[in-house]
C-alpha cells in the first residue's frame, strides 16, 4: 500500500476561547472560516509532495487535518539553536493553541537528522494526525523520494516504523512562505492579519484564536490499480498480436486455398488418391462416361473357356457403341474396332495406365458380361464396369476407378477446399520431400529413425481405423504397393511367387502412409480445437 | 442384392479351387460375411505343421469396403497382434488400398504370403519384428512353439476370434 497526497489546502481559522460561565465550561468551538470571508491566509498545493512515511495513517484515503504548529523542543536542546534561523519568533506553539485538544499537524524545517529525530519525539506525545517538513531553500519542484539518502536519519530507517503518525515533505520554497504565515497566525486576535475586521465582523473575543488549519487529502495510491493497468495493456497488447496472427493466417490459409484449387482443377493434385479428401463424381458426371454394349470378338482358340483368367493384353478386344440408353451423344461415340488402349482418350491417362486387354467381368460384381447383350460403361481409364456397379460405387463411394484408381472427376472440378485439406495437402508434400531425400541418402541412423517413425505413424492410423466410421478416411498415395497390384491378378502371383519386401518396398508403403492421417474432418472436435482451427488456420 | 451375388461368386471360387494349403467354409450357413478360412502353415517356414484358422468377415457394403481379416489362432508373427484379436496388418485391406477389384482369393494368398515372408519394417509387434530381423534363429524357435501350443489340431472360431485360444492360454 503506498499513499500520495493530491492536496494540502491551509487555511485560517476562527476558534472560539473556552469560556467559564458560572456552572461549567463552554469549550473551545470553530466560529468561523476566516479563509472564506477573504479575511485570511490560504494557500493550496496539489503537487510536489512527497510521503516520506505513511505506515500508522489513520486515514489511507481522505483527508487529514489539523492545527498546523511547530513541536515544542527542551529549552537545553542544541536544536532550538539550530532551528531558530528557520523559524519565526512568534510561530504557533502547541502553548499558542487552543486549549481544547484539536488534531494537530505538525510542521517544521528538516534541518539535520538530529534535529528532525528531536522533533519526532516531541511530535510523539502530541495529538498528532501528521508531520509536514520541508527543507529550507528556494527550490519549488518536489522532494526526493523516501528513500533519498536526504531523509536518512541514520538509524536505517527505523524512525520510520516508530512515527505513528504520516510524514511528508513538501518545497522549500512553499515550506517556508507555510512557516512565514504561521509566525503571522500566532497571537490574539489583536496581532493577527485583518485581526481588528474580523474581531469587529464577527464581534469576536480579543482572547479567541485565529489559527492555520491544514487539510491534507490523501488518496490510496495502491498498486493494485496499476497492476490491473498493467494487464490491461499486456492483455491488450496479447489480444492485438492474437488478432494480427490470425488476420495474417486466415490470408495465409486462403492463398493456400486457391492454390490447391487451382492445382486441383488443372489435375495436377488428386485429392483422393492422395488421401486427403473421400470424393465422388456427381451423377451427372457418371452418366457422361459412355455406354457401350459390350462385344468382344474373340479368336477361336482363346474362346472364354477360363474368364477368371485374364489373357495377356493383346489387342483382340474390340468395342462396338450400339445404345446407351437412348442417349445420342454416346452413339456418336466411335464405334471403332480399335482396341480400347487406341482409343482417344485424354492426357492424364497415358498410354501405360489406360486398361488394355481383355475384361471378361465386371470387378465389382465379378459376373461375366455377355457378348452383344450386356451394357457396360467405361471410364476414362479404359475400364469397364457395369453401369449399376460403377455407377454405385462413384456417386456414393470414391472418385477413382476400382482397378486402376485413377481420378475420374471432370476436368476442372474441385470440390469445397478446407483448410484441412490444405494442411494435410501441405502435410503429404513434406513428408514425401522428406522421403525421398531418404531414397537419396542412405545414411544408417537417418533409415532407422525413419522406420520406426514409419511404424508408429501406422500404429496410430491403425487405432483410428479401429473406429467403424472410419471406413471414410484416407486412401493413400498414388503408388500402390507391389502386394495390391498381385491381389489383383491372383495367376501374377504364380509367376512371381517370392514378393520381394525389400526396403524399397517398405519405403513405398511409407509414401503410402504419409497420406494416412485420420482425416479431421470426419473426427469429432472439441471446442476449443475447432475454436483454435478458427482462429488460427493452418495452424 | 450385388454385394450377396459377389459374395457367392467368390465363395464358389474359393471352395472350387481354394488357395494352396486352405479350406474355406461360412461360420454359418445363413450368413454369407463370415468365413472361416484353415490355413496349413507354408512348408518350409516356422509354422508348418500348423493348423490356423482365419475369420473373414466382409462388410454389408462389401466390395465397396474392404474385408476384416483375423487369425482366431494366435500366431507368433511380426505383422499379427500378438493377442486374442489376432489383427492382421495388411496393406491391401487398409480403407486407402482396397478396391472394390480387389478379391478375397487374394486376400488370403497376402496372408499365406505373409507367413511365408513377414514384412518386419511394418510391424505391427515390434518386438517381434526386432527379433525377426535381429536374431532369426530365436524367432523360428519362438514361433515353432507358439505353432506347437496354440496351432495343433483342428482351429477353433467359437465366439470372438481366438477367444477359445485366449482361454486356453
Amino acid at each position: 500500500m503506498s499513499m500520495s497526497v493530491d492536496e494540502i489546502y491551509n487555511v485560517v481559522l476562527l476558534f472560539s476561547n473556552p469560556a467559564w460561565s458560572g456552572t461549567g465550561t463552554v469549550p473551545s468551538t470553530l466560529i468561523r472560516n476566516i479563509t472564506a470571508l477573504s479575511l485570511g491566509y490560504s494557500s493550496r498545493i496539489n503537487e510536489n509532495v512527497t510521503v516520506l512515511s505513511s505506515k500508522y495513517s489513520s486515514v489511507s484515503n481522505g483527508v487529514i487535518q489539523g492545527l498546523l504548529y511547530v513541536p515544542d523542543l527542551k529549552d537545553d536542546d542544541p536544536c532550538v539553536e539550530e532551528l531558530a534561523p528557520y523559524l519565526p519568533s512568534d510561530v504557533v506553539h502547541q502553548s499558542n493553541l487552543p486549549p481544547t485538544n484539536y488534531n494537530l499537524i505538525a510542521f517544521a524545517p528538516w534541518v539535520n537528522a538530529e534535529c528532525t529525530k528531536a522533533l519526532l519525539a516531541s511530535a510523539r506525545v502530541d495529538p498528532l494526525r501528521a508531520f509536514v517538513f520541508y527543507q529550507p531553500s528556494n527550490s519549488s519542484s518536489k522532494p526526493p523520494s523516501a528513500k533519498s539518502d536526504v531523509w536518512d536519519l541514520q538509524d536505517g530507517g527505523r524512525w520510520q516504523s516508530q512515527t505513528h503518525f504520516p510524514v511528508f515533505a513538501v518545497s522549500g520554497l512553499y515550506g517556508q512562505e507555510l512557516m512565514e504565515q504561521l509566525g503571522l497566525y500566532s497571537g490574539n486576535l489583536t496581532q493577527v492579519p485583518y485581526g481588528l475586521n474580523i474581531s469587529s465582523a464577527y464581534d469576536a473575543d480579543p482572547e479567541d484564536y485565529v489559527r492555520i488549519w491544514t487539510q491534507i487529502t490523501c488518496s490510496e495510491e495502491s498498486t493494485l490499480p496499476s497492476i490491473w493497468v498493467f494487464f490491461l495493456i499486456v492483455i491488450g497488447v496479447l489480444f492485438a498480436v492474437i488478432l494480427a496472427t490470425s488476420l495474417l493466417m486466415h490470408f495465409i490459409q486462403g492463398r493456400r486455398r486457391v492454390s490447391l484449387r487451382r492445382r486441383v482443377q488443372q489435375g495436377e493434385i488428386n485429392l483422393e488418391g492422395m488421401g486427403i479428401k473421400r470424393l465422388t463424381v456427381p451423377s451427372n458426371d457418371i452418366d457422361k462416361f459412355p455406354l457401350f454394349t459390350y462385344n468382344y470378338e474373340p479368336e477361336p482358340e482363346t474362346q472364354p473357356a477360363s474368364p477368371a483368367f485374364p489373357t495377356p493384353p493383346r489387342p483382340s478386344k474390340t468395342m462396338t457403341t450400339i445404345t446407351s440408353r437412348g442417349r445420342p451423344e454416346s452413339i456418336a461415340t466411335p464405334s471403332s474396332p480399335l482396341p480400347i488402349s487406341e482409343k482417344g482418350l485424354h492426357s492424364p491417362f497415358a498410354s501405360s495406365t489406360v486398361a488394355t486387354g481383355y475384361q471378361p467381368m465386371c470387378a465389382i460384381c465379378l459376373k461375366p458380361y455377355e457378348n452383344r447383350v450386356t451394357i457396360i460403361r467405361e471410364l476414362p481409364c479404359g475400364h469397364i464396369f457395369h453401369p449399376d456397379c460403377i455407377d454405385e460405387f462413384l456417386g456414393e463411394r470414391s472418385s477413382l476407378c476400382p482397378l486402376c484408381k485413377a481420378c475420374m472427376l471432370p476436368r476442372g472440378y474441385c470440390p469445397r477446399v478446407t483448410n484441412s485439406m490444405v494442411r494435410r495437402e501441405r502435410a503429404i508434400r513434406r513428408l514425401r520431400d522428406r522421403v525421398e531425400m531418404e531414397d537419396d541418402t542412405e545414411s544408417g541412423p537417418q533409415k532407422t529413425r525413419m522406420h520406426s517413425w514409419g511404424s508408429s505413424l501406422k500404429k496410430m492410423m491403425l487405432k483410428a481405423y479401429d473406429t467403424p466410421e472410419h471406413s471414410s478416411t484416407s486412401i493413400g498415395l498414388e503408388l500402390q504397393s507391389q502386394q495390391v497390384a498381385v491381389l489383383d491378378s491372383p495367376d501374377a502371383q504364380q509367376h512371381n511367387p517370392s514378393i520381394r519386401h525389400s526396403r524399397s518396398l517398405a519405403r513405398q508403403r511409407m509414401r503410402e502412409l504419409a497420406g494416412s492421417e485420420p482425416d479431421e474432418e470426419d473426427r469429432p472436435l472439441t471446442k476449443l480445437q475447432r475454436m483454435r482451427q478458427k482462429v488460427f488456420p493452418g495452424f | 442384392m450385388a454385394s450377396q451375388k459377389r459374395i457367392q461368386k467368390e465363395l464358389a471360387e474359393c471352395t472350387r479351387s481354394p488357395p494352396p494349403g486352405m479350406s474355406i467354409a461360412l461360420a454359418s450357413e445363413s450368413n454369407l460375411h463370415k468365413w472361416h478360412v484353415v490355413l496349413q502353415g507354408p512348408p518350409n517356414t516356422p509354422y508348418a505343421g500348423g493348423t490356423f484358422g482365419l475369420v473373414v468377415t466382409l462388410p454389408v457394403e462389401y466390395p465397396f469396403k474392404a474385408p476384416a481379416v483375423t487369425f482366431a489362432t494366435r500366431i507368433y508373427h511380426p505383422n499379427v497382434t500378438n493377442d486374442s484379436q489376432g489383427s492382421i496388418c495388411l496393406g491391401a485391406l487398409k480403407p486407402e488400398n482396397w478396391k472394390p477389384a480387389s478379391k478375397l482369393l487374394g486376400v488370403l494368398e497376402a496372408v499365406r504370403a505373409l507367413l511365408v515372408e513377414p514384412m518386419p519394417d511394418d510391424p505391427l509387434e515390434a518386438r517381434i519384428a526386432e527379433e525377426y530381423k535381429a536374431d532369426r534363429k530365436e524367432f523360428e524357435k519362438n514361433a515353432r512353439a507358439y505353432v506347437a501350443r496354440y496351432a495343433k489340431g483342428q482351429p477353433k472360431f467359437d465366439g470372438e476370434a481366438g477367444g477359445a485360444e485366449a482361454a486356453k492360454s
